[in-house]
């Protein structure tokens, strides 16, 4: 099966702090990939040099098997690949329905008229329907999470990428949201999942990476994963010593 | 029943509508080194925070030294003895080490921690006390924090991820200061995403997860196993 997104040696380094180490990585089509480490382990920068917000040192990137590493962020996202933040970053002074046409529009190149009727449907998916005329800068940060999202989703990705947006959430919103993107992948959208909540990632991913150091740690069947030395030393610190 | 310096019971935590503490807990008896561990998002930064009153809380009780605190400003906390070193340390850009070292003894409290005392800890930041704070390394940056906490000379000091972004030798070097400052009986909180670091230096440690206490012990008490359950929650 050939890749939807792959990296190739990826390297990113800020002064001292290496935050990307030669890291290669792949998702298959249609996959849900869950990636965990550490705070300060790489995993947004990965987000970020994948989306182009930052420019790699080393390494390349494939998406569909054509190479994307000089393209520009917003080419990628005409191309397919769409992003939540983990501090949401709405356009505050729009409506919440702007937000999505903005999204749209930008990525489909589509007049707003073809795609207004599909955001409305992702603001009813996405719980944000009764708030689509409130203006996004009013918005509560639960509802600004849930903005994320939709806003990722207008831009009808292929490769969709969620930075921590379950953090925070009730049990029940977190069911909602499981549920929420099992639909989505569904949908044949490939998914890479950043996310401390372990057992709302979990419920939806097929494989899961760990990263720390910028480096790929372990990569495979979820719960094997988890359970796995290389998971407990990076997070405990090895066995036999203080803990 | 021992004196207990601080205690919450049922410590609730919002920013908006948004919920991140759900009714903590918490103890700490004086002179005890206590380490609240999870993942990022546990609700370990807040609780920090929700202390020194710099975020919205509700609870039955929150007392400081057998005082009510709930509800205080932040300036009134630290004037009580409360000292907090924020993540990502937060130096004053715009003054030099030692003017943001002195900033911290604004509020006049009367204790071993001075100019010289800190030096004495920090060597490295009498060389360097008319640089920016900024123009510091990571890990003197780190000192210039601990130290401006230390200078409002408190009974209870809270330190937030303080071998965050650090290399693993500058992480030894201010553990190893840190024990000389809570032999000097300060009481000290300790939030470290770090287990094996903070395992090692705690007398006791909470783990956090998802805004709730879900373990609580001493080191030596829990396993390895029962702290990745914890931890996870899988």
């Amino acid at each position: 099966m050939s890749a939807i997104l792959q990296l190739q040696g990826v390297s990113k380094r800020y002064g001292a702090v290496v935050a990307s180490d030669n890291l290669s990585l792949h998702l298959n089509p249609e996959e849900a990939l869950g990636v965990i480490g550490p705070n300060g382990s790489g995993k947004t920068t990965m987000f970020n040099i994948i989306t182009g917000i930052t420019v790699a040192d080393r390494g390349q990137i494939f998406l569909a098997g054509t190479e994307i590493t000089r393209l520009r962020a917003f080419e990628r996202c005409r191309r397919g690949i769409a992003r939540s933040f983990q501090i949401p970053h709405p356009f505050g002074g729009m409506s919440v329905l702007e937000n999505l046409l903005v999204s749209a529009v930008f990525a489909q190149g589509e007049s707003e008229k073809k795609v207004s009727h599909r955001c409305l449907e992702i603001l009813e998916e996405t719980g944000l329907l009764e708030k689509a005329n409130v203006r996004a800068g009013s918005l509560t940060l639960l509802d600004r999470k849930r903005l994320e999202l939709a806003r990722a989703l207008a831009a009808n990705p292929k490769v969709l990428l969620l930075d921590e947006i379950a953090g925070g959430l009730t049990e029940q919103e977190c069911r909602l949201l499981v549920e929420e993107i099992t639909r989505i992948r569904s949908r044949g959208v490939s998914i890479i999942w950043i996310e401390h909540v372990v057992h709302a990632l979990l419920a939806v991913v097929d494989r899961l990476v760990v990263i720390n150091f910028g480096k790929k740690i372990d990569d495979g069947e979820p719960r094997t994963v988890m359970g796995s030395q290389a998971v407990k030393n990076i997070y405990m610190g090895p066995e036999g010593d203080a803990v | 029943m021992p004196f207990k310096l601080l205690e919450t019971r049922g410590l609730m935590a919002f920013y908006g509508d948004f919920q991140a503490l759900f009714g903590i807990d918490f103890q700490i008896e004086p002179g005890e080194t206590i380490a609240v561990i999870g993942s990022n998002g546990a609700g370990k930064s807040t609780f920090l925070k929700s202390l020194v009153g710099l975020v919205r809380t509700k609870a039955e009780t929150v007392s400081f030294d057998g005082q009510a605190i709930w509800g205080k400003p932040a300036y009134r906390i630290i004037a009580q003895g409360m000292s907090l070193v924020p993540e990502g340390r937060r130096l004053f850009p715009s003054l030099t080490v030692e003017e943001n070292l002195s900033i911290g003894a604004y509020s006049r409290r009367k204790g071993p921690w001075n100019l010289d005392a800190v030096y004495t800890v920090f060597p490295v930041l009498k060389e360097k006390r008319i640089l920016p704070g900024t123009a510091l390394s990571g890990g003197q940056q780190q000192m210039v924090a601990l130290g401006r906490a230390l200078m409002a000379n408190p009974k209870l000091l809270l330190c937030d991820e303080i071998s965050l972004g650090l290399a693993p030798i500058v992480i030894r070097e201010i553990y190893e200061q840190l024990e000389r400052i809570t032999a000097n009986e300060t009481t000290v909180i300790l939030v470290e995403q770090d287990v094996k670091q903070a395992m090692a230096v705690a007398d006791r440690v909470y783990c956090f997860r998802e805004g709730r206490v879900v373990l609580e012990g001493r080191p030596s008490d829990l396993g390895r196993e029962q702290i990745t359950k914890a931890y996870f929650g899988v």
